[in-house]
């Protein structure tokens, strides 16, 4: 009878403990899953209410707290309320899984106000530490490829300008009519010295041969005067010959130097000619242009892109390294396939974040999340859409089956506002965006396991007021930066496409965008205008002085010649009114010796 | 009633009965509690003729000494989960409905019950001469604790009618 009564006693223990379970039992589950969690996470959960309705296999959440194993006083997640249906029959193998839910007001990284720590007691190291992290530790870096100094783009496009803009003034050197010309003139200051020197010559002996004429007391002694009238006639003879030879000089002056004339005017064609030739069109290269001009911004945009998605990787629990499980011991699973013993369907959230240093409102969905993705049947992907300004859409997937361990993610940012920048260098072009413009960002990027990053960033800039601040004098100073402020003016967009390669901490980035080619054209016409201009002027210059010497030049010539003809007659007269003379002075016998002779 | 209830709790006062329940609470705290093992266990010692308060005594010690001991458990229950033979039956346990909650599949927690069940014999005969000798002393001076009492009953009450203690007079 009394071992009955003891049993009954027990009995009732046991019906008071099941009933008090029952009655208690939303804070059972909720103290059950607070410390499941907490087991999984290393860190402290803190969930003021849970109620369930079983008719509908719902669970309700309020005021949840998530602390950051890594961060004392920072919480991974915070949520206001969540309704997850949860599936009971999964309830038998001891896993969560919430076919569909809501989680509203979600908040990432908030602050705590209380330490995340777990009591010491409850933090027991985990034995079963079989799994290494994922990702490392790694920071994004700034991507490389085409990163020369912005001075050195700057001195690389200033050596490609083929045409100076500065040097105007013609280097006559250079052409042919200016050696020519005076070849021509040492030439014919040359030939007519002989003639010159003859005819001072013929003029002496005419001279002498007067002087012997005019002493008419010498002249009418016979035995005196022979040798005198000998002489003379002598003199006259040879005066004539030197006349006749310079006769036949002077003629062929006439010829050279019109010869002459002709190949300098020729030299002069052929100089016009390798002027026009030697006019060099200028080719800008679209690409160093755009490496000189958005390079900067590309590699900035770039590497704030890579850090997001750096940041939304990190962001992305990884039990096995981001969680300091305190659970004790192993799981075996003796060959049955295992599975994560918390699954989430589907979800349907909205909250908060910050991000990028921007505070974001979110709403959206995500799906297959799990305590272990890897083994997982599908991969986890959500899709998030950011409510008011700026319009931000971010989708992606994470995969981390074995065999196919990757991180992606589709970005689509729309009118993110953009501060005023300055694009270039001075020491080649230097143009500014002011601040009203707007960027459309299209990204599509993944990363694997060993951080290896690919894919294209689209940055698109929209209501773009450019200005052509500065452009260097070597190419042209403002006359070219009025002539790329025209362009500028009717610029109102460019487009920067981006394809990255490398890893996430050394990326590497190639670019093109359309800005380059567009100022590339402008800088063209602009320096094809230019030097049409310059090369008229210098021809111009070039005639002016060439024909000037070349006038001179033939003045002088055919002053010279005329000098020469004018003393070659004079003296021709001359030379024949001595030779009358002198045989009317030697009487008929000394004129027929003389004619014999 | 409840006082009729308290002398039927507090009655079961014997070596034998303080000695069961320090065993039972011994198993129960060396196992991690998110096993269904040590709750099923409980129940059992709640059914059983098994002393509460030196089970729930036992159960606080056990648990506070039992992380120490995960090593060992973590040891012993990888080499009973590994025994070649064993394997399909492990996997066709792991099958069973509602199997999974006493996490069997655990090396803490088969290592711990493995550990706790070969423990509960010699704890129970260590524990039944210790309370032989000063047992019923300690656990009177115990039940004096007024609070004690009021959770457990007066045992003076009971014990005038029917000395269980085979020592009497200790």
């Amino acid at each position: 009878m009394e071992r009955l009564n003891h049993f009954v006693t027990r009995l009732l223990i046991v019906a008071l403990l099941a009933l008090a379970a029952w009655v208690g039992r939303a804070w059972i589950a909720k103290q059950a899953l607070v410390y499941h969690i907490e087991s999984f996470t290393g860190a402290k959960v803190d969930a003021r209410q849970l109620s369930m309705q079983a008719d509908d296999s719902t669970i309700f959440l309020g005021e949840v707290e998530f602390a950051d194993p890594h961060q004392d006083r920072k919480n991974l997640l915070q949520f206001e309320a969540a309704s997850l249906r949860v599936d009971f029959e999964q309830l038998k193998n001891r896993r969560l899984v919430i076919e569909d839910g809501r989680v509203s007001q979600v908040k990432l990284g908030s602050p705590r106000t209380r330490t995340g720590r777990l009591k010491p007691w409850l933090a027991v190291p985990n034995l079963s530490s079989n799994g290494s992290g994922n990702y490392p530790e790694v920071l994004a870096g700034q991507p490389s490829g085409g990163t020369e100094a912005p001075g050195a783009n700057a001195q690389r496009w200033r050596d490609s300008l083929v045409v100076d803009l500065t040097t105007t003034d013609p280097n006559q050197e250079s052409f042919l009519v200016v050696p020519l010309l005076k070849q021509k003139v040492q030439q014919w200051s040359q030939r007519l010295q002989a003639p010159s020197q003859q005819m001072t010559q013929v003029d002496q002996s005419l001279s002498m041969v007067e002087e012997v004429l005019s002493d008419r007391f010498e002249l009418h002694n016979p035995l005196r005067s022979g040798d005198k009238l000998a002489k003379a006639f002598e003199a006259l003879k040879s005066t004539r010959k030197s006349l006749e030879t310079m006769a036949t000089q002077i003629s062929d002056f006439e010829s050279l130097s019109q010869k002459d004339s002709y190949e300098l005017s020729q030299a002069q064609i052929k100089d016009r000619q390798l002027l026009l030739a030697a006019n060099p069109q200028q080719k800008f290269d679209s690409k160093l242009i755009n490496e000189m001009l958005v390079g900067e911004l590309q590699r900035e945009l770039v590497g704030s892109a890579i850090e997001w998605f750096q940041q939304f990787r990190s962001s992305i629990p990884n039990p096995s390294t981001d969680f300091r499980s305190v659970q004790r011991g192993t799981n075996l699973y003796f060959g049955t396939e295992k599975i994560s013993q918390f699954e989430i369907q589907k979800l349907q959230i909205d909250g908060s974040t910050e991000f990028a240093n921007n505070h974001f409102q979110f709403a959206g969905e995500i799906q297959n999340v799990s305590a272990d993705l890897a083994n997982n049947d599908q991969p986890m992907k959500f899709d998030l859409r950011a409510q008011g300004d700026p319009q931000v859409v971010v989708s992606g997937t994470i995969d981390r089956r074995e065999g196919s361990n990757f991180e992606s993610i589709q970005f689509t940012g729309h009118a993110i506002p953009q501060p005023a920048r300055i694009l270039g260098s001075d020491g080649s072009v230097q143009m500014s965006i002011a601040g009203n413009s707007r960027l459309h960002v299209e990204a599509d990027l993944r990363a694997n396991e060993l951080n290896q990053i690919s894919g294209a960033i689209t940055f698109s800039f929209e209501d773009v007021i450019m200005h052509a601040d500065h452009v260097h004098a070597v190419a042209g100073g403002e006359g070219t930066a009025a002539r790329i402020n025209e362009t500028a003016s009717s610029l109102n967009s460019f487009q920067i496409r981006s394809t990255l390669g490398g890893t996430i901490n050394l990326p590497t980035s190639d670019f093109v965008s359309d800005l380059g080619p567009k100022i590339a054209s402008s800088l063209e016409a602009f320096f094809l205008e230019s030097n049409q201009l310059a090369m008229k002027k210098k021809e111009h210059r070039l005639s002016k002085a060439v024909d000037g010497d070349l006038a001179t030049f033939k003045e002088n010539l055919s002053q010279g010649l005329s000098r020469l003809n004018e003393s070659w007659r004079t003296n021709k007269s001359r030379l024949e009114r001595l030779q009358k003379k002198l045989q009317v002075a030697a009487g008929p016998e000394f004129n027929r010796r003389n004619q014999l002779r | 009633m409840l006082d009729g209830t308290q002398k039927r709790v507090s009655s079961i006062n014997s070596p034998h009965e303080l000695a069961l329940g320090v065993a039972f609470g011994v198993v129960i705290g060396l196992m991690p509690k998110d096993s269904a093992f040590p709750w099923m266990i409980g129940l059992v010692l709640l059914l059983s003729r098994g002393n509460l308060l030196c089970g729930i005594l036992a159960t606080i010690v056990a648990s506070i000494c039992s992380p120490a001991l995960d090593g060992i458990f973590d040891r012993l229950g990888l080499s009973l989960l590994s025994l070649e033979f064993m394997q399909s039956q492990y996997a066709a346990w792991m099958e069973v409905p509602w199997m999974a909650w006493t996490r069997f599949n655990n090396t803490v927690v088969a290592g711990s019950l493995f550990f706790g069940v070969l423990a509960a014999l010699p704890v129970y005969l260590l524990s039944q001469v210790f309370f032989r000798v000063w047992g019923i002393a300690i656990i009177e001076r115990i039940m004096s604790i007024k609070l004690i009492r009021f959770i457990f009953g007066n045992p003076d009450s009971d014990s005038e009618s029917q000395d269980p203690s085979p020592v009497p007079g200790t």
